[in-house]
């Protein structure tokens, strides 16, 4: 047991693609998912997280340790969050939201929540069909009739830029 | 792994969605039936609103009065002009203002509207009779999220309900004179909507002694809230 031999500083993340990352207790407490495990004593060994890939668990991991050190200064954090969002594409961003929800990371999935918004504004119909992978379930006739009711919507939106 | 996105789970788009601004979310009631579902739900209007004023930090204000109507934004030490909003309701006087709704008359104050610039929706109100002399309010119920309208004249007051469509009129409890501050009627009759109440100020005669009344949406009714004793000068201007 844990508890018992000392806790350990230090927790081993295990990916789905089995990829291995080690990470201060301290950080990764930062996930509820991983703390209820900790505190339930089961992470002595190796900690599987079953949702999440081996590239996303590593960004993830460059999150923790950089949110965790900034001392309670919610100004920097935030700055810290938009920085480390900054360079993020569509498809990281999904990846980035779906680990955060897993994990239970209320602070990043409000984040990257808040960045796909952000990136989706100005975009088009079809943009965010591609993206979402969403089936258009219209006939043209209530497709034709949805846009007409809100026309004014379709001014000023960004040429695609995914093909 | 992340070509096609579709496994993204409701909760997680909604939580996305709720961020957006208006205007994007009615044009993306086109992507699919499902999500003009989501977008049209009472429950996501209201978290959205909450979204909205919990993040928007901008200050942003819209100036009544002008038209075409400008968004202005307060910034450090500067005030910037960002867009100018054309309506239907051109020639319209903004009464009130709650939640991004904005009660107008044409100045007849029998035909009335409520018009959100955000989503462009706008709804016509027609009062019984012409109450230039009224006191007007706009003001969101927190318990049921209904918009109410308050006309309120001499004896009565109409309180009109946007969920029920219809008004009723109730008789005053207090003996409260709306219109008792200034000359200037069209602007000291005006409620100022705060956490979904309308508040108004009111005065004797000679605007010697003043009160804060406020019609309290929950239970359609007017009260006073007492000024603080130490608030001396009872000349100061509202």
């Amino acid at each position: 047991m844990a508890a018992e031999t000392g806790t350990p500083t230090t927790l081993t993340l295990k990916s789905n693609d089995d990829e291995l990352f080690s990470v201060a207790e301290s950080a990764a407490i930062l996930s509820v998912t991983i703390r209820n495990m900790v505190e339930d004593g089961c992470a002595g060994g190796v900690i599987p997280l079953d949702n999440v890939d081996g590239k996303t668990l590593a960004s993830v991991i460059t999150y923790m340790n950089g949110i965790s050190a900034i001392p309670a200064d919610e100004e920097k954090k935030k700055s810290y969050r938009d920085k480390f969002l900054s360079d993020k594409d569509f498809e990281t961003l999904a990846d980035m939201v779906l680990a955060a929800n897993y994990l239970n990371m209320s602070c990043l999935m409000d984040a990257v929540s808040a960045k796909i918004a952000q990136v989706m504004e100005k975009k088009s119909v079809g943009w965010v069909r591609r993206k979402f992978g969403i089936e258009n379930d219209y006939t043209p006739e209530e497709e034709a009739a949805v846009k007409e009711e809100h026309k004014w919507t379709f001014e000023g939106v960004e040429t695609d830029d995914d093909n | 792994m992340a070509d096609n996105t579709s496994y993204l789970p409701p909760e997680i788009i909604e939580s996305i969605l709720s961020r957006l601004p208006a205007k994007s979310l009615l044009r993306f009631k086109s992507v699919s039936k499902s999500w003009n579902t989501m977008i049209a739900d009472p429950v996501f209007v209201q978290n959205h609103i909450r979204q909205s004023k919990h993040s928007n930090s901008d200050n942003l204000f819209l100036c009544p009065n002008t038209y075409p109507i400008p968004v202005v934004k307060l910034g450090d030490k500067k005030i910037q002009t960002l867009q100018r909003i054309e309506s239907r309701y051109a020639r319209w006087h903004e009464l009130c203002f709650c939640d991004g709704v904005i009660l107008l008359t044409d100045g007849t104050y029998m035909r009335f509207a409520l018009w959100n610039p955000s989503t462009r929706t706008s709804k016509n109100l027609w009062y019984k009779y012409s109450c230039p002399e009224a006191a007007f309010g706009l003001c969101r119920d927190p318990a049921t999220d209904d918009f109410k309208v308050v006309i309120a004249d001499s004896n009565y007051y109409s309180v009109y309900s946007c969920k029920n469509k219809s008004w009723i009129m109730l008789k005053k409890k207090y003996d409260v004179k709306y219109t008792g501050l200034g000359v200037n009627l069209s602007y000291n009759n005006i409620g100022v909507c705060v956490d979904g109440a309308s508040y108004w100020v009111w005065g004797n005669d000679n605007a010697t002694q003043i009160e804060l009344v406020y019609f309290d949406p929950r239970d359609d009714e007017f009260k006073i809230l007492h000024m603080p004793e130490n608030i001396a000068d009872a000349n100061q201007k509202f």
